[in-house]
């Protein structure tokens, strides 16, 4: 995840980052459209933040939802060790958006475009996903809440109204984003975004640690019934439904760090296309 | 606009080093992940209670008291239903429970409120500015703890735009909540995009701001506002933080406090 740390080197990231935190708290904080399990997550259309902010801002809007997150953790009241998962997820929730964006579309803008639709949804499903998978399973492991409630809640909250939301307000910032220069095209240098040559691999083992995470949460919800070995002196992350959502993350992980740039090698395809009046 | 749950008091918890409650806050979330019978896990919640009364947060607690009565009901309800291996005792057509799953269930809720607790105590005797300022003590870049403090900084900003934005378009007619789901996430985006504009319009006097300032340049003798110093009582809520969270773990594992061997 080499973007995801040179990208401290510029100012204007790092602004990205605190801007993207603050205004994820600002609008998840207040603006409520339903509860999916009281007291743990709701529906709230705040979830379209990080998609739309990992597409325009890449890697300062993935460390802008972990730290949007946390503030929102803190300033609700609400800091517990749950925090650590839901800070991770939402790092993913962006990053993984931004980094499949740019694996399956190479340098082509994320504007929002009705064409793009597909791979936008395509994009925010899987990061939605991850962040529920990875929270869902974080939570679990500690015992809080039955990985299955969760995970399905987070996913409806995130992968579902997340994209439609991101649908409707990426292409009003995006001409805002650009207008701005605060693409991170615009910021960064090319070799600091570039994807890896195993990109794909990156992106297919990550959808699947998703899918699978999700699969297990799915089914157990389904069947009705939770079979586990609950061994004297043993642990929560023994239910085998959790054991499967732990598998999930570790793929996650590696699929995220694989798509990642893991060189400073640039492709010609990698290379972002002059703006409008620029010489070539 | 005041988001952060802070009070301005004097409460020994307050003049605490912002590393040494950091530090302590592990340890003290150790102990309630520790135990889960229902009688146990009530003995970690009144030790954070006592907690929440020693960092003076009790007003927080009681704006609170909703969501953890709701959090207790409902980790009851769910872990009764879903908890591995729990036999048929009490059937409801197809759902079912029993004595040891509703009592899990009841421990579970008992522990989310206990490191609920355990939260709103920190956050009302620590300053967002502290928390930063410790997370750089204990070794985060400094440019990642400005990030971090910039948003605590950003928030309320934004937040009141937000308010702003959304009595001016009540003003005018916008009706939050009539419709179904998806209707009333497009009434949203107005509200949504006039915020993030702003963000984004602020973008450049930020980094111009903290660019004035030498913001990431490398510099081996940062100065900070605050200061604090070590002290014996420091060390004192460390070690006794340490042995209760070591305590909570040696007594689970001779056999004390479980009623499931699950965590």
């Amino acid at each position: 995840m080499r973007d995801a740390i040179v990208m401290w080197r510029y100012t204007r990231m790092v602004v990205l980052v605190a801007l993207t935190g603050a205004a994820y708290v600002a609008i998840l904080l207040p603006f409520k459209i339903a509860t999916i399990v009281p007291g743990f997550t709701e529906i709230r259309p705040a979830s379209g933040i990080p998609i739309v902010c990992g597409l325009l801002f890449g890697p300062a809007a993935a460390w802008g939802s972990a730290f949007g997150n946390l503030v929102g953790d803190i300033f609700g009241g609400t800091l517990t060790p749950g925090s650590i998962a839901g800070f991770v997820g939402n790092f993913l929730f962006a990053y993984i958006p931004y980094r499949m964006w740019r694996v399956l579309r190479g340098s082509r803008p994320a504007d929002g475009s009705a064409r793009q639709i597909p791979w936008l949804v395509a994009c925010a499903a899987v990061g939605g996903v991850a962040c529920a998978v990875i929270i869902g399973f974080g939570v679990a492991a500690m015992g809080l809440v039955p990985y299955p409630v969760l995970t399905i809640a987070i996913t409806l909250n995130n992968a579902v109204i997340g994209t439609i939301v991101a649908a409707i307000l990426l292409p009003i910032l995006y001409p805002l984003a650009r207008s701005f220069g605060l693409l991170y095209q615009d910021i960064l240098d090319p070799g600091d975004y570039a994807s890896s040559g195993i990109g794909w691999s990156g992106m297919i083992i990550a959808a699947a640690g998703s899918g699978l995470g999700l699969l297990v949460a799915a089914s157990v919800s389904i069947a009705g019934k939770v079979s586990g070995a609950a061994a004297p002196g043993g642990l929560g992350m023994i239910d085998p439904q959790v054991l499967v959502g732990g598998i999930g993350v570790v793929a996650i992980l590696i699929g995220s760090v694989l798509m990642s740039p893991l060189s400073t090698q640039v492709s010609a395809e990698e290379i972002p296309p002059p703006l409008e009046g620029e010489d070539a | 606009m005041a988001l952060s749950l802070y009070r301005h008091e004097d409460t020994p918890a307050h003049r605490r080093h912002p590393v040494a409650k950091l530090l302590a806050l592990t340890p003290l979330f150790v102990a309630p992940l520790t135990f889960n019978d229902p009688l146990w896990a009530l003995g970690t919640l009144m030790v954070s209670f006592t907690l929440v009364l020693a960092a003076g947060a009790l007003p927080n607690l009681r704006r609170m008291w909703g969501l953890g009565a709701i959090l207790l009901v409902m980790s009851t309800l769910l872990w009764a239903l879903m908890l591995p291996d729990r036999e048929a005792v009490w059937r409801l057509g197809p759902l079912f429970a029993s004595p040891t799953s509703v009592a899990y269930g009841i421990a579970m809720g008992l522990r989310l409120n206990a490191m609920l607790m355990l939260g709103v105590a920190y956050v009302s005797c620590t300053r967002p500015e502290e928390f930063t300022w410790s997370l750089r003590r204990i070794g985060i870049p400094a440019t990642m703890t400005l990030a971090l403090s910039l948003t605590f900084r950003l928030v309320p900003m934004l937040a009141g735009t937000a308010q702003t934005v959304t009595q001016a378009q009540m003003a005018r007619g916008l009706d939050f909540h009539s419709g179904g789901p998806l209707a009333r996430i497009g009434r949203y985006i107005p509200l949504m995009v006039p915020v993030l504009a702003y963000a984004m319009r602020s973008a450049d006097d930020l980094t111009r701001a903290l660019e004035s300032r030498r913001a990431g340049a490398a510099s081996k003798q940062r100065t900070e506002y605050y200061e604090y110093a070590w002290t014996a009582a420091d060390t004192a809520l460390l070690a006794l933080a340490l042995a209760y969270g070591a305590a909570a773990v040696w007594l689970r594992l001779s056999g004390f406090g479980e009623i499931v061997g699950r965590m």
